[in-house]
């Protein structure tokens, strides 16, 4: 399906409207009479011994609600989700710029800000340990208990020695990758109420609604049934909120006080105190015979994690796997290495570490190709995986042609028939070329990562039919996809439907909205939800009119008549009969074999890339950049073509320009001025997305999701278009413009251009 | 973070003065306020007190003509020199530049004035290229200065920019003018490196009048004498590129910073430039 010619098939999203005329209200802009306002205190250094914190004269500031420390968190003092070692407020070790050391909460942010002023902190300076490299010195400081490597991966097979005897060619390079920010345009923030009965509820964007409930259960030393959590509508969160943030904070001030507390990040505390994309060092070395297939394959990874861990153990796996992605290879070495600095924290974002992967992969295919002296995309094909071939790391995997589907796909892009290079006949020094690269992408957290799923059908006493999940909708389109789902099973009005999301106190624990994994559950969750719901209601339609089960079906406003459409009873009368719920918990299908980190289900994308590099400032613009992504059927097309361009998107500033540089451990892009994301000016004009809908034959797993595999590909395709444009091979991100200035572009464009004139 | 404790709105030009006079110490003048807030916003001390110039008749926003200057309040808002067919048929390179600057919502409210006090606006290098003159108000008296003399001054004295004056010079056909800034991106940008340049010909084809400035990131935007004597040698014939490049090279000195070395900057100003004359050589740049 070509999604850009399909605007008849488009659906309006419920929520496109309001979001568009700015009437929307996000859960950062609730606000209630009264409600005191915080602000966190930051270390401001990034690795000291801290001695001491002195809040007394804050205390005593007017206006001044509450200041609370490390000696003021009840129950654990730190969070995580999958290790809970970052302090709340930190009692004795700075590990990074922007941990808490205090929080105020006063009846105006102007006074909670003039309180952090005059809280100040004494310490004893550490040295800044940068890089993993300083990290990773045997005389370096522990930053943790363990040490100062957070997670490691091996995989190994066949015989690499003799894999590498084997090969024609070799090729060796080292990859880098830049921190990238999430910039959701809502910053982290939110309302946090003490109830009148004792509870606490909190309105804060989250990409789990329970599974922040369980970390503040734990911090607050409470039960979790006495929080609720509201985490839904999100103003954009790509992994950046899925991690606790302000959340600690206004929960336990909150508390403390007895009223309600909003906290909101500036941009430039957003910027300091949130998670990145991790910088990654990935030194790959491959070997392919004479007929160009793989038959070894060596990698090392290295990621700077930041100063605490939440995923950066599962985002290292994820890139482990994804550095094999939907080849063959015989022979394989991989070593992965998570390592805790004092930069900025890392965690998860949009790709999961599949984008660090995936370039460095990528770019080594290009490269033994040309080495080869072989078509780069037909050496590709010779190293795809055939439908029933096992996963990444050797496990079994659903069948999945999705690579070759894409392989094939992305050659009806208009692009595929420009020339791999051509130089501007007025300016000479422009030149363009083509690239193209493709990826297998896991979907779900993998093997050994609990990853439950489930949902709710519900008949409300008004007569709706109420569908309730603990996804969560930040952008993505979740509740226009589910709404599209229920349309098709019910053949109802939109006006009879209900749908609630993050909400804890009213729907059933679904796991994250991440991984790409919401579209599937949902829509696995109802396959096993409508029969029965379905089945209830044309029972209870029988007995109130007597009529066959067989000749009904669901309509607008009730039960029809299958063959005249006439209604038989309204959902409100069936629901008059008493309540009526169906319920399921399951599973994201799993691989059957014990490899950590290994995934069942998989997207596959191909992408192609044309560029134009300016040789007089090093400029690279994307001219084109189309995807054929595969993904089993379309369920929302405005929503898929909505997250391939998205991602698309984001993948072109991991590429050109994004990255917030960190000196001595200091942010230097403290705002979006100096940290660059995409204009409108910098993304192409078109970009055509092809959909191949596709499964193997029997394959019950339904749509895929399609959050993260737009934004995956992209950047080994840049990079081998401007290698065919202007000859420089890109090893390290976002491209740097300093490689690609060439005055002899012009000089040699006069000389050529007298010679013209003269010969 | 101090916040500011008063705006100040004196209704004259000696009111303003007597303002900044008496408060002595932490004030600042404001005309958009977009520079400031974002300097405010990278952690720059920000004035208890400002002294908003909005009502200062002598400080005005409007762009008039007499017989040998384009005069320019120094309150204009860049969208509207962008917008004024005065400005686009006198002065192109000056509506070129302020069309590159931020963003449309920024360039409705910043002005020309603002642009030239932050020392290193996208302006500067068109104005050193048109000779630009600025008209202070010293406290006692309107005084004159060119543009190239205040961007060299170490320190400036108190004064407020009340226009800014360009001389209005025919350009004969085959000039070469340009305005070229460069950023890290398409648009929004910070420059990294700006050059302008115009350069005149006559019949035959020989420069007789050469004018070129660079600036852009934290460099002083300066006037590239050089680079203009030695177009000045060369006729368009028997210009030598790789000389005229060394030359620019020699004479741009801007510092590097975290994203470009100095040396890219320089290699970026001395492309531009001469890419632009081989751009008009080859008959690729319209004549002016």
């Amino acid at each position: 399906m070509k999604l850009n010619d399909t605007a008849a098939s488009w659906r309006k999203r419920p929520d496109g409207s309001a979001k568009i005329d700015g009437s929307f209200q996000y859960l950062t802009d609730k606000e209630v009479p009264g409600c005191l306002h915080a602000r966190v205190k930051r270390s401001g250094i990034p690795h000291a011994r801290l001695r001491r914190v002195y809040t007394a004269e804050a205390e005593a500031m007017p206006g001044v609600r509450a200041v609370l420390t490390a000696d003021d968190v009840p129950g654990l003092n730190g969070f995580g989700i999958a290790d809970p070692n970052q302090p709340v407020f930190v009692r004795d070790h700075i590990r990074f710029e922007a941990d808490a050391v205090a929080a105020v909460a006063a009846d105006t942010p102007e006074i909670a800000q003039a309180a952090l002023d005059v809280i100040t902190i004494d310490v004893e300076p550490l040295p800044v340990l940068d890089t993993p490299e300083k990290a990773l010195h045997p005389e370096a400081v522990k930053l943790h208990p363990d040490g100062n490597i957070l997670h490691e991966t091996f995989h190994e097979r066949g015989d690499i020695q003799a894999g590498f005897a084997e090969a024609a060619v070799v090729v060796e390079e080292t990859y880098e990758t830049p921190r990238q920010m999430h910039v959701f345009m809502e910053m982290e923030g939110g309302l946090f109420v003490p109830e009148t009965d004792g509870t606490l509820t909190v309105y804060a964007p989250t990409q789990h609604g329970y599974k922040d409930r369980m970390q503040l259960s734990r911090i607050l030393g409470w039960e979790e049934e006495q929080i609720r959590i509201v985490s839904s509508p999100i103003g954009g969160s790509f992994g950046g909120k899925d991690e606790l943030n302000v959340q600690p904070f206004g929960a336990l001030l909150a508390l403390a006080t007895g009223q309600p507390v909003k906290i909101h990040y500036s941009r430039k505390e957003s910027v300091r105190a949130g998670l990145k994309r991790h910088p990654m060092k990935i030194t790959m070395r491959t070997g392919v015979d004479k007929d160009g297939l793989i038959t070894a394959h060596e990698a090392l990874l290295v990621s700077d994690t930041g100063a605490y861990a939440t995923l950066g153990g599962p985002v290292l796996q994820f890139a482990t796997e994804h550095t094999i992605s939907g080849y063959i290879m015989p022979n394989v070495r991989i070593e992965g290495l998570a390592v805790y600095t004092n930069n900025g924290i890392s965690g998860e974002f949009r790709g999961f570490g599949g984008n660090q992967a995936l370039f460095a992969l990528e770019g080594q295919m290009d490269r033994l190709a040309e080495k080869l002296g072989v078509d780069p995309w037909e050496m590709r094909r010779r190293n795809l995986r055939q439908e029933n071939d096992p996963g990444p790391l050797g496990q079994r995997v659903a069948p999945n042609d999705g690579p070759r589907g894409v392989w094939e796909a992305v050659q009806q892009s208009p692009l595929w028939k420009r020339p791999s290079f051509s130089r501007d006949k007025q300016e000479p020094w422009i030149v363009r070329g083509t690239g193209a690269s493709i990826a297998m992408h896991g979907s779900g957290l993998g093997y050994g990562i609990p990853d439950p799923a489930g949902g709710e059908l519900r008949l409300t006493p008004e007569g709706k039919i109420e569908a309730a999940f603990g996804h969560e909708e930040f952008g993505q389109g979740l509740v226009g996809t589910l709404e599209i789902m229920l349309l098709r099973h019910f053949h109802c009005a939109e006006n009879d439907l209900l749908m609630t999301i993050g909400d804890t106190s009213t729907v059933p624990k679904s796991g994250s909205s991440t991984a790409s994994r919401s579209t599937n559950m949902i829509w696995q969750a109802l396959e096993y939800l409508v029969p029965p719901f379905k089945n209830t209601l044309f029972k209870r339609a029988s007995a109130l009119t007597g009529a066959a089960v067989e000749n009904m079906e669901t309509g607008a406003e009730g039960i029809r008549h299958k063959k005249s459409g006439a209604l038989l009873v309204s959902y409100r009368r069936l629901a008059a009969e008493g309540s009526l719920k169906e319920s399921t918990e399951f599973h994201f299908p799993l691989t059957p074999d014990p490899v950590m980190g290994g995934h069942f289900l998989y997207g596959s994308t191909a992408v192609i890339a044309e560029v134009e590099v300016n040789q007089l400032t090093g400029t690279v613009r994307v001219t084109g950049a189309d995807h054929a992504v595969a993904a089993g059927s379309v369920v929302n097309p405005l929503g898929y073509l909505g997250q391939i361009e998205g991602g698309s998107i984001m993948a072109l500033g991991f590429t050109l320009t994004e990255d917030a540089v960190m000196n001595d451990g200091v942010y230097q892009t403290g705002n979006l001025d100096a940290y660059l994301i995409p204009t409108i000016q910098d993304v192409p004009k078109h970009q055509a997305v092809e959909a191949v809908e596709r499964l193997p034959e029997g394959d019950t797993y339904g749509p895929r999701g399609v959050g993260e595999i737009g934004s995956v590909a992209l950047a080994p395709a840049i990079c081998e278009a401007i290698y065919q444009a202007a000859g420089v091979r890109v090893t390290k991100l976002p491209v740097e413009r300093e490689k690609l200035i060439r005055e002899e572009a012009l000089l040699e464009a006069w000389m050529d251009a007298e010679g013209a004139e003269t010969g | 973070m101090v916040q500011t404790k008063q705006v100040w709105k004196p209704d004259g030009l000696q009111e303003a003065w007597e303002t900044a006079s008496q408060l002595k110490q932490d004030f600042c003048f404001v005309a958009g306020g977009t520079w400031l807030r974002t300097q405010w916003e990278n952690g720059e001390h920000q004035p208890a007190n400002l002294i908003a110039l909005d009502d200062v008749p002598e400080m005005h926003a409007s762009i008039q003509e007499d017989s040998r200057h384009l005069v320019i309040g120094s309150l204009t808002l860049l969208s509207d020199l962008i917008e004024s067919p005065l400005v686009l048929e006198r002065v192109p390179l000056l509506q070129e530049a302020c069309s590159r600057i931020a963003a449309p919502s920024i360039r409705h409210q910043a002005t020309i004035g603002g642009n030239i006090m932050s020392a290193v606006g996208d302006t500067l290098p068109v104005l050193l290229v048109y000779e630009a003159v600025f008209r202070w108000y010293d406290g006692t008296q309107i005084i004159e200065q060119p543009v190239e003399e205040w961007v060299q001054e170490e320190k400036a004295p108190m004064r407020l920019l009340l226009e800014i004056a360009i001389p209005i010079r025919e350009r004969p056909e085959g000039t070469l003018s340009f305005f070229v800034k460069t950023g890290r991106r398409e648009t929004f940008i910070p420059s990294q490196v700006t050059v302008a340049g115009m350069i005149l010909t006559d019949a035959s084809g020989s420069v007789y009048d050469a004018k070129l400035a660079a600036g852009g990131g934290s460099a002083v935007p300066a006037r590239l004498h050089g680079a203009e004597a030695l177009f000045l040698r060369s006729s368009s014939r028997k210009l030598f590129p790789a000389l005229m490049h060394d030359q620019i090279k020699r004479e741009f000195q801007p510092p590097g910073d975290v994203f470009a070395s100095s040396e890219y900057k320089k290699r970026v100003a001395a492309n531009l430039i001469v890419g632009e004359w081989y751009r008009k050589e080859r008959g690729f740049v319209e004549a002016q």
